[in-house]
């Protein structure tokens, strides 16, 4: 199946939907809308030759082909215990539901808000009149402006502007200036009751304002697990100068899910910016970062593990633009691969002209438990300032032969060995997040998805 | 560090060292390049019709092909039909011995450093010079006959030894490989064969001088070494090319055999022309080179130096087939002014226990763009395979680039993958240290760089890294303030 063979349903389906995802108090956001089916249209999906998608194929994330659901089907029922089930974070904490892309106020829990924090829907509020959103939205990264504007529509983007197309809903999320918000806040995404594959575009905004600080989970998952359906959303992050941000993300969709995702921060001077990407479940997963720091003297974090066993497929993609001086940054991602599974890593660091004492560090470490298992990894430094310290390191192993018969011979196991150790591989990275409350509960959420230990 | 006070202003203007042109005669084909210009040159050697045909085979893939556009290089788009594939300078008869040569061509070599009087007496390498694309002396070759070492020229070889040649030529390479490969192989006109039997170590350093002469004439060298059961070989490869304005393609392609326990160690100090100081002119130095380790415990390793060139694109590569083979790669490369490199390497395990080693030093300095760019691949068969890559780039001024793209590829739990990469300038700190002992800056530069590059440099052969270390030295001139 060619690329444009493929392109063609979503196109049709822009067509289709082209009057009822017109926002009429909005008028600015449907040009953007169009122009952005016509980039897709013009570069179509990215080909097996595409460098940015390299090891994961399109015609395999599509699989037997995805399609909007058409507008004013029944919402599907979802039980309260399924919904907190799905939940991360305690059931005091402030949540926001979509279910199939749709807003679920009922599912919801929004009273518990703290004065200053804006979390809802985002096709609400650009249907109530989203005028203030407009310099927010789909706006290039100052990155991208300084290395070319105008350029022609990149393939790689494809799954991007579809979004932009054919979003319907997401969250928008904003903290006002200097509003410390001490208690994280969560965005459940879940599929349920579908029938045929059914493609969805969820689409945020996050808006961290002037020396605010935030906390934000977000997770996706399915409620029936055998059911087909394509997730690609868009997330648009800006840290105001100042600002701090932890993101965390988890995808742990079923089996036959497919799960696209882009996500694209700016920072603001002085901000500090951390953002988790946990992949536990889809049949194939792409999540893609481009951090542009824009301000001076930021601090970010990308942190991320996936766990993979059976034929499931995870791409990790990750560009950090340093355009800013005297920024420090640092990469750790962590695969464990089991059956037949690949993990990709793909993480490039770009250190711009005047990015003079940028220091940057990136690791990805690969885990390979089986013998049909793969890790492809090319972490890559682009680097045009002089005065820069940068650093990256991949590596890719099995369990250390030593240190299993050194725990055999203190009688644990060879199973027992092998969780202790695969557990070990993943804790420095857990290491990494402060609250102890998150750090516990996002271990347990790892440790309970890992390959069930035995004998290789 | 000899000459400590050198005018730093002066040196960073000074013109390309071994820029010149000696007039000879040659006897050159039209430009362009179709099924005629091939034909006629593989009439010209009168080579068996296998060859033609496989030539031409090559030809009608190559254009078919589209130039590949993912190195991280730029460049003007290259007119093939502007070239002239084939120029030779006129040979009167064959030569037995050096008084037969062209006197102009000798004192060309001369000017090179390379008198192969001295070279046969003093310092007991074999050289076998090309000149253009014709090779025009050998030397050391009644001396390695004994041995039942064949190393003449690749022209030479097809008429001598054509079933090695058509046995070899191609299996490691394929015409299909890539599009400079392909088209290599369609108008390749000379370049260097080299067989070592079972059994036999190689007495001497084996080497070829390779020089562009003509202008426009792009020049497109074939290299096969083959090395039999339990031998061992060491060869060197070192270029100068005098000063053009029009950019020069090379295209060149090295194969490599090393069959069950044999070592091959190819190393190469590659100064190219790389353009005036705004970067107008300069070789484009495309080079495909790849070595097949078939046997079980074979060994190849590359080494390179790398300073000339405007744009250098190449990854001389190990296809690690043998049970228990090792493949190194180690690297320096050197750009300054307007100067690109893309560089790196492949190591592709596919025997079991199979190791591999990177080691490359970027260095940038001036505008030059420094990219290394590697595969490790390990396959499913690949038990127990190992790598370790180290890549490390040095930023001299801020205007120049270091870019690290490695790929590894894991398909085996038992495989160990390691990458490290790093990438700084000279601390002031250190060059105050030097300074305050007494070593002016540009001194203490040298002695940096020096230091960084230690450990591929220690991989070269004795006459190698003395001209290595001095071309680090000349390559950085101008790029301190």
């Amino acid at each position: 199946m060619g690329a444009n063979t493929l392109a063609e349903p979503f196109i049709e389906d822009f067509a289709r939907a082209e009057s009822a995802l017109r926002a009429p108090a909005s008028p600015w956001l449907h040009p953007v809308r169009k122009a952005a089916v016509s980039r897709f249209r013009e570069s179509g999906f990215p080909g097996r030759r595409d460098e940015e998608w390299l090891y994961t194929s399109v015609a395999r994330v599509l699989g037997a082909g995805f399609r909007s659901t058409p507008a004013g089907a029944p919402p599907p029922a979802v039980a309260a215990g399924a919904v907190a089930r799905a939940r991360l974070l305690g059931a005091e904490a402030p949540l926001i539901v979509f279910v199939n892309g749709a807003f679920r106020r009922e599912l919801s829990r929004l009273e518990a808000l703290p004065d200053g924090v804006v979390l809802e829907s985002l096709g609400a509020a650009l249907a109530a009149g989203g005028g203030r959103l407009e310099p927010r939205f789909a706006r290039r990264l100052l990155a991208e402006e300084r290395l070319g504007a105008g350029a022609p529509p990149r393939a790689d983007e494809a799954f991007a502007a579809l979004n932009t197309a054919l979003f319907e809903d997401g969250v928008l999320f904003e903290t006002a200036p200097k509003r410390r918000a001490e208690r994280p806040v969560e965005i459940l995404y879940l599929t349920a009751g579908v029938a045929q594959p059914a493609a969805i575009h969820p689409r945020n905004l996050f808006v961290i304002g002037a020396e605010s600080r935030a906390t934000l989970v977000e997770t996706y998952a399915s409620i029936d697990a055998g059911a087909a359906h394509l997730t690609n959303a868009l997330t648009e992050v800006w840290i105001e100068p100042g600002a701090s941000f932890e993101h965390y993300k988890i995808a742990r969709e079923g089996p036959a899910a497919a799960h696209v995702a882009a996500q694209r921060t700016r920072q603001g001077a002085r901000s500090s910016y951390a953002t988790w990407f946990v992949a536990l479940g889809g049949r194939v997963v792409r999540n893609e970062i481009t951090l542009s720091i824009e301000g001076e003297e930021c601090e970010s974090g990308l942190f991320g593990i996936y766990v993979a066993t059976g034929e499931r497929h995870v791409d990790n993609h990750t560009l950090i633009h340093h355009v800013a001086p005297r920024c420090h940054s640092r990469e750790i991602y962590k695969g464990i691969l089991a059956d037949r599974a690949t993990g990709v890593f793909s993480g490039k660091i770009h250190v711009h002209q005047d990015a003079q004492k940028t220091d940057a560090k990136q690791s990805n470490d690969n885990l390979l438990l089986s013998d049909g298992a793969t890790a492809n990894t090319r972490p890559r430094l682009e680097i045009y300032a002089d005065d820069v310290r940068c650093t990256h390191g991949a590596t890719v192993g099995q369990l250390d032969a030593a240190a299993l018969f050194y725990l055999r011979s203190r009688g644990l196991s060879l199973a027992e060995a092998r969780e202790l150790l695969t557990r070990a591989f993943a804790d420095e990275l857990f290491l990494q997040i402060e609250s102890l409350e998150l750090r516990a509960r996002l271990e347990g959420l790892v440790h309970a998805s890992l390959p069930a230990a035995g004998a290789p | 560090m000899a000459d400590s006070n050198r005018d730093i202003e002066a040196l960073a203007n000074r013109e390309y060292k071994y820029g010149f042109v000696t007039e000879i005669d040659s006897e050159t084909l039209p430009r362009g390049l179709n099924e005629e210009i091939v034909r006629a040159i593989s009439e010209r050697k009168t080579e068996p019709e296998w060859l033609l045909e496989w030539r031409l085979k090559a030809l009608r893939h190559w254009l078919g092909m589209t130039e590949p556009s993912w190195p991280n290089v730029r460049h003007p788009p290259i007119d093939y039909q502007d070239i002239i594939y084939y120029s030779a300078p006129k040979q009167k008869a064959r030569l037995e011995n050096l008084d037969q040569v062209d006197p102009e061509l000798l004192a060309t070599f001369e000017k090179l450093g390379i008198s192969l009087e001295e070279q046969k007496r003093l310092s007991g390498v074999a050289v076998d010079a090309v000149f253009d694309s014709v090779s025009v002396a050998t030397t050391f070759k009644d001396k390695l006959a004994e041995l039942g070492i064949v190393f003449c020229s690749f022209s030479e070889a097809v008429q001598s030894h054509p079933e090695l040649v058509q046995r070899y030529l191609g299996s490691v390479v394929p015409y299909t490989d890539n599009y400079f490969a392909s088209l290599n192989s369609a108008v390749f006109s000379d370049g260097s064969f080299c067989y070592i039997p079972a059994g036999v170590r190689c007495p001497m350093e084996l080497s070829t001088y390779f020089r562009i002469n003509a202008a426009n004439t792009g020049q497109f060298e074939r290299t096969l070494i083959v090395a039999e059961p339990n031998s061992y070989v060491s060869y060197l490869e070192g270029c100068t090319a005098p000063m053009r304005d029009t950019n020069q393609l090379h295209a060149a392609v090295v194969e490599l055999v090393a069959l069950e326990r044999a070592q091959i160690k190819y190393s190469t100090v590659q100064n190219w022309y790389p353009g005036d100081k705004d970067g107008k002119g300069g070789i484009y130095n495309f080079v495909t080179k790849r070595g097949a380790c078939r046997g079980r415990g074979s060994k190849i390793s590359w080494t390179q130096v790398e300073t000339g060139s405007a744009i250098t694109w190449k990854y001389p590569s190990c296809i690690l087939q043998g049970d228990d083979s090792v493949g190194e790669f180690h690297s320096v490369a050197v750009t300054n002014h307007h100067q690109q490199a893309d560089t790196g390497t492949k190591m592709v395990h596919i025997g079991k226990n199979t190791r591999s080693t990177i080691i490359s030093k970027g260095i940038s300095a001036g505008r030059g763009q420094n990219t290394y760019r590697g595969l490790v691949k390990v396959q499913k068969g690949a038990e127990g395979a190992r790598n370790f890559s180290q890549c490390d780039s040095l930023l001299l001024g801020d205007r120049c680039g270091a870019h690290t793209f490695p790929y590894i590829e894991v398909k085996n739990p038992t495989a160990k993958v390691e990458h490290e990469a790093t990438t700084s300038r000279i601390g002031e700190d250190q060059i105050f240290y030097c300074n305050q002992r007494g070593i002016s800056t540009e001194d203490a530069v040298t002695l940096i760089v020096n230091g960084f590059c230690k450990e591929v440099l220690s991989e070269l052969p004795m006459e190698f890294a003395v001209e290595a270390r001095n071309l680090l030295g000349i390559s950085l001139e101008g790029s301190v303030g």
